[in-house]
């Protein structure tokens, strides 16, 4: 029965999608490969990589590096910087120097699991939206769009003032503020992909929509949501120093927001309180969105720099 | 201010012009090396695919380089005497302002203000310190002479709400604004449709005798060349590899290159009757 | 708007613990009390009528109550709002302009060291946290050279009248606003960079060039104005954040504003004050949108006639 009808084998239907898998993995691995020297030409992009790598290293070794248990006192309180204490102590006696090495902790867990949970919200909303279209695209993206336009910090002390401010509830509260920028880049970058061959000769060769998604149009979305999940996290710890500032963090966590607000009654007695704490804030930041800009630069390189068209 | 020639040098003189622009690591010889020069009052088209480098050559003789890294800019350009491409910023506007150069581009859409009107825009391109009215005047002839009838209208709209063709000849009138001595058009026809095509085509014919003026034709379009030039320079990788005046290129082409062009350019045109030459043998 | 107020009604619903008691808030509640507000937000009744409820007293202006200052909710906010629109105004009229000159200056630059130059110090001020320079200028300025006041928006006891009183004002709005200033000078700088560079690479600055007009003649009458249009309309939406994103600020300078009421009443668990000032923020940034957006309209020509 089958004979009357010649239907591709089922063998080379899967031959068809392995040879559209090969390629892709051949092209991704050159890709790969291209990138990593590319970035590594730029200088603030390694530099970026650089500052992060020393700030994780900092926030897993602080047992280590931290002279003294940042949650005792052991010294006089606000001592200023001394061999003994480079950073000061604050006001209860606390070394600062100790106090700011284990805030690298909790402000860069808080960063980090803030961005990739927006990734996680803002992804699945934006890849829904992008791949279904339609009714659900539109309403999705509306939703997106409402809450870009709320005001981040709002948004995030709402949720703080109705829910709390544990460690997971921060990480909520901050995600929730911040997914609609990675909705719509993946929304965009689905919207952009979907229409390139190589999904077509995925659709052709049967593939079933998960695969689809996962291994063929997601690892080609990824590199402009690597460069947002590093901004993200650079805006994620920005945020959560905010709210320490505010005394709104998580009490049980030090963190350099909150050392900031401990130090806003002693701005006369202890400058090394607020100075210390909010270089580690900047550093931080800095070194994110060098990061950002670096892979940015690989991404999107720009060939027209330089001179500028003013000349008669 | 020295002028090697009277009014009966040549128009514009350019020897072994050379641009080399840097693009991200790799270097483009955009114009490598090329020698031509217009006579006062005299048609001359650049024609190339694109690619060749004709664009870059014209913008780069008359100095208007978009804002790109150059590996090399080299050369001699000499316009009425006057050596142009080493000329210092202030005198080089000097210049523009005077009457001497001007280009017409191939995107008027793009190469107009979009939040200027367009009777604004010409009006800049006038010397400076005459009276109000007296700008308005000459807009409006302006506009008038580059073909466009309403020329009121024209001139309060913004470039937006204008048709191609019509866009094409504000630019064209912006072009003519300060009396250049040449005029240099880049595709002139190129994004118009086949219609307005011809009406420029006509334009610019009649431009050309009217004001005695030097016109450059840049373009891929072999009939464009045939209707209003007369002599043409065949560009390819950036260099010329023909120049010749416009009966002897299309009669007898001597570069293989130009001989393609107007066969690519002939092809799918209805065959002509039979030779004369065949006649007479039977 | 009214999907915001939904949203935010929504969440408060979700909000563990007795409704009654987030009201409330700190203080324990008697039970006539409960009862009298039982009956009069109707908390018994079924979802959509609450929901009615809430509607119909927005639009009269009832926001609520605060059970820590005792007062309605509306009046703090609206007497609290005109101060922060001081400092923001401020802010932005300071920072626009500076943040404006710093991104053409970079972006035109033929020198690319100035450009760089710029660059950095831009990245570097975007990273400096609104709330540490704060201390930091509050350090510098006023505690070690004893310029400005540390904090507050006026003195305790002041006899001073007319230009003295401005004058006297002006010095306890002048670090605020210059922290503030220099928060969106930033923001401002970077975008208008890079709008200015795309400006530079189209094609109509090629014809202004062509037309003989001087450098300083093309960056003022071709770049500046094309390149300042996206810059209004972020900073429109940033206006309206700053209503309520002022709030670090207005905590490091104890400066009274609605930003400060919203601290003081998380603080204090005061939930109708919180829920009013969201709603008032989420407000302002709405309006500041669509005014933005009449605005664009006016500036640019191509959506006014719809092309």
């Amino acid at each position: 029965m089958n004979r009357q009808v010649p239907k591709p084998s089922i063998s080379s239907q899967s031959r068809v999608a392995d040879d559209v898998w090969r390629k892709a993995l051949v092209f991704r691995a050159h890709a790969v490969t291209a990138f990593f020297s590319r970035f590594f030409r730029t200088h603030y992009g390694f530099a970026g990589l650089a500052i992060l790598a020393l700030l994780v290293l900092i926030a897993i070794m602080a047992p280590l590096l931290a002279p003294f248990d940042p949650r005792r006192q052991v010294g006089e309180s606000l001592m200023p910087p001394s061999r003994t204490y480079p950073m000061g102590t604050d006001n209860i006696g606390r070394d600062l120097f100790s106090l700011v090495l284990y805030g690298t902790r909790a402000s860069l867990a808080i960063g980090f699991c803030a961005a990739l949970a927006a990734l996680l919200i803002g992804g699945t909303i934006g890849a829904l939206a992008g791949y279904r279209r339609g009714l659900t695209e539109a309403v999705l993206m509306r939703l997106a769009e409402l809450f870009q336009t709320l005001p981040v910090i709002i948004v995030v002390l709402f949720a703080i003032a109705l829910f709390g401010s544990s460690f997971w509830l921060l990480i909520a509260a901050v995600a929730l503020a911040i997914w609609p920028l990675e909705a719509r880049l993946i929304y965009g970058q689905f919207i952009n992909l979907r229409e390139r061959e190589f999904v077509s000769a995925a659709i052709v060769a049967d593939l079933s929509t998960p695969h689809i998604v996962l291994r063929e149009i997601l690892p080609n979305a990824l590199p402009p949501v690597i460069v947002q999940v590093a901004l993200d996290a650079s805006l994620a710890i920005l945020i959560e120093s905010g709210l320490g500032f505010l005394g709104l963090s998580d009490p049980n966590m030090i963190s350099w927001g909150q050392l900031l607000f401990a130090a806003q009654d002693f701005l006369n007695a202890a400058w090394w309180m607020s100075v210390f704490p909010g270089l580690a804030i900047c550093i931080a930041i800095i070194g994110l969105n060098l990061l950002a800009d670096g892979l940015n630069e690989v991404i999107n390189p720009r060939a027209m720099r330089a001179a500028i068209g003013l000349a008669a | 201010m020295t002028r090697e020639a009277s009014a009966t040098g040549r128009l514009l003189e350019v020897r072994g012009l050379t641009v080399h622009l840097r693009v991200g690591d790799e270097v483009v010889r955009a114009v490598d090396g090329v020698d031509l020069f217009i006579e006062r009052g005299e048609c001359v088209g650049i024609v190339g695919e694109s690619g060749s480098g004709k664009t870059t050559l014209a913008r780069a003789m008359l100095r208007l380089l978009p804002p790109v890294e150059l590996a090399e800019f080299s050369g001699e350009v000499v316009f009425d005497g006057r050596e142009i491409r080493t000329l210092p910023d202030a005198a080089l506007q000097e210049m523009r302002r005077q009457g001497t150069f001007s280009m017409v581009f191939q995107d008027p859409l793009g190469y107009l203000n979009p939040t200027q009107r367009v009777g604004a825009q010409i009006a800049e391109a006038l010397p400076s310190g005459l009276r109000a009215a007296a700008v308005r005047q000459r807009v409006l002839e302006l506009l008038r002479e580059a073909g466009l009838r309403e020329a009121e209208l024209v001139a309060r709209r913004y470039p937006h709400e204008l048709s191609g063709g019509m866009r094409q000849r504000a630019l064209i009138a912006l072009a003519l604004a300060p009396s250049p001595m040449l005029l240099v058009a880049d595709e002139p026809t190129t994004s118009l449709d086949a219609t307005v095509q011809l009406q420029v085509l006509e334009t610019l014919r009649r431009l050309h005798r009217e004001r005695n003026m030097a016109l450059a034709v840049i373009t891929h379009d072999l009939g464009l060349v045939a209707e209003l030039c007369d002599r043409v320079y065949v560009m390819r990788a950036g260099k010329v590899v023909e120049c010749a005046d416009v009966f002897t290129l299309f009669d007898a082409p001597k570069h293989p290159y130009t001989a393609k062009l107007i066969e690519l350019c002939t092809r799918g045109a209805p065959q002509p009757a039979a030779k004369p030459a065949d006649e007479a043998v039977t | 708007m009214i999907v915001v107020v939904l949203l935010v009604f929504g969440m408060l619903q979700l909000t563990p613990g007795d409704p009654v008691q987030a009201m409330v808030g700190q203080y324990p509640v008697p039970p006539e009390f409960r009862a009298a507000i039982e009956r009069h937000y109707h908390l018994n009744d079924p979802f959509l009528s609450r929901l009615w409820q809430y509607f119909a007293n927005l639009a009269h202006g009832d926001l609520g109550f605060s059970f820590q200052m005792q007062r309605p909710v509306a009046e703090l906010i609206l007497e609290r709002a005109p101060r922060t629109l001081l400092l923001a105004a401020s802010g932005f009229l300071l920072g626009i302009p500076i943040g404006m000159a710093v991104g053409v200056l970079s972006a035109t630059s033929q020198n690319r060291h100035v450009d760089r130059f710029w660059t950095t110090t831009t990245l570097i001020a975007y990273a400096i946290p609104g709330f540490w320079l704060g201390q930091l200028l509050v350090i510098f300025f006023a505690m070690q050279l004893g310029w400005f006041p540390t904090q507050g928006m006026a003195p305790l006891v002041s006899r001073a009248s007319g230009v003295g009183w401005l004058l006297e004002r002006a010095r306890y709005l002048a670090l605020p606003a210059i922290t503030y200033a220099i928060y969106e000078a930033t923001r401002v700088a970077r975008l208008m960079r890079a709008n200015v560079i795309e400006t530079l690479g189209q094609g109509y600055i090629v014809t202004a060039r062509a037309k003989g007009l001087s450098r300083g003649a093309v960056i003022r009458r071709h770049v500046l104005r094309n390149s300042s249009l996206p810059v209004v309309t972020i900073m429109g939406y940033a206006f309206g954040v700053a209503m309520g994103g002022a709030v670090l600020i207005e905590t490091v300078f104890s400066w009274p504003g609605v930003g400060l009421l919203l601290i003081e009443a998380i603080r204090a668990r005061d939930n109708q004050v919180v829920v009013g000032v969201v709603l008032f923020v989420c407000f302002a940034v709405i309006l500041m949108n669509l005014i933005v957006d009449l605005l664009y309209c006016a500036l640019d020509p191509r959506i006014r006639t719809g092309s």
